[in-house]
């Protein structure tokens, strides 16, 4: 009797530890800023970038100026394409919701090149699992107007 | 006190035990210490007999004399033995199932944070770093692309 009911808590804890559900959509939180050294004693950002305020304060800029900022619904196993500017696009692929609630999550950040022959370039591609609230950034690689393009995605809870 | 060595012989002799029983009444006869210590032997032994009480159970303490064995012949009550069995069976079940997941499962992982399973990146000669931040407001994972002086765009 012990053994039986030992041995299903076993296969129990095991089949859930792996288990991921999937439900229709999830909501893709992303801000875009341009991000610039000006030699500001305080940092700056424009109206509305209070959220991210902390998301980077490891980065080595002063002066962050919104780019763009949205929240997409992106289906599971779909691509959604959410536009940053002319040059760049963030594109999503939400594949699976892990038991603990974090979102296995394909993105990438295609940038087309100035000169029209040359074929769009991937600056950053990724697979992970972010957990709903926290904060995933893409810096480095992409050029804005003199600055850097920062961009800052998150799940919504 | 003054001793004689015959003392522990009048002693003897006091107990009926076998000795030189007409030595010894003949030194207690003439040994003035010896008859004094025979004379507080007896003393002693009428004070002892006098002290000694029977004890006894009057008519009016019996039916509480019966009634505390009546409550001791009384059955213990019951013991609960095989459900404390079972339950600390079952409890040492559970830490050895709990311990063996523990073992294969290994290590449970951080599930509060954000995780970058892989990144790249397309630029040519740029390399990928993935950095965690710390904050205040929760963990921030960031993919850094670095990339080489050249403009490669």
């Amino acid at each position: 009797m012990n053994l039986l009911s030992t041995g299903i808590l076993i296969v129990a804890l095991a089949a859930g530890e792996g288990n991921a559900i999937k439900p229709e959509a999830v909501t893709v939180s992303m801000v875009a800023v341009r991000a610039t050294i000006e030699g500001r004693e305080e940092k700056h950002f424009d109206a509305g970038l209070e959220a991210i305020r902390k998301a980077v304060a490891d980065l080595p800029y002063d002066t962050y100026r919104k780019v763009k900022s949205s929240k997409t619904p992106a289906p599971f196993d779909q691509e959604t394409k959410i536009g940053i500017n002319k040059e760049y696009s963030l594109y999503v692929t939400p594949l699976a919701k892990k038991s603990d609630g974090r979102i296995r999550m394909k993105a990438r950040i295609e940038m087309q090149p100035k000169d029209e022959k040359k074929k769009a370039i991937n600056t950053h591609v990724t697979t992970a699992l972010l957990k709903p609230g926290k904060k995933l950034k893409f810096c480095g690689g992409m050029k804005a107007d003199g600055g850097e393009l920062v961009v800052i995605i998150s799940i919504e809870d | 006190m003054v001793k004689c060595r015959w003392m522990p012989s009048v002693e003897r002799w006091f107990d009926d035990e076998q000795c030189r029983q007409e030595s010894v009444a003949q030194h207690v006869a003439q040994c003035a210490i010896c008859g004094e210590y025979l004379a507080a032997l007896h003393k002693l032994r009428h004070g002892a007999e006098a002290a000694a009480f029977p004890e006894r159970i009057e008519d009016t303490q019996f039916p509480a004399f019966m009634d505390g064995i009546r409550r001791r012949l009384e059955p213990a009550g019951r013991r609960h033995g095989g459900l404390w069995a079972f339950a600390s069976v079952s409890a040492a079940a559970m830490i050895a199932a709990v311990s063996m997941f523990l073992v294969f499962a290994g290590r449970p992982r951080d599930v509060t944070a954000t995780v970058v399973e892989e990144a790249t990146t397309e630029i040519e000669g740029a390399t990928v770093t993935v950095e965690e931040w710390y904050s205040s407001d929760g963990d921030t994972a960031t993919i850094w692309v670095h990339v080489p002086e050249k403009e490669v765009w």
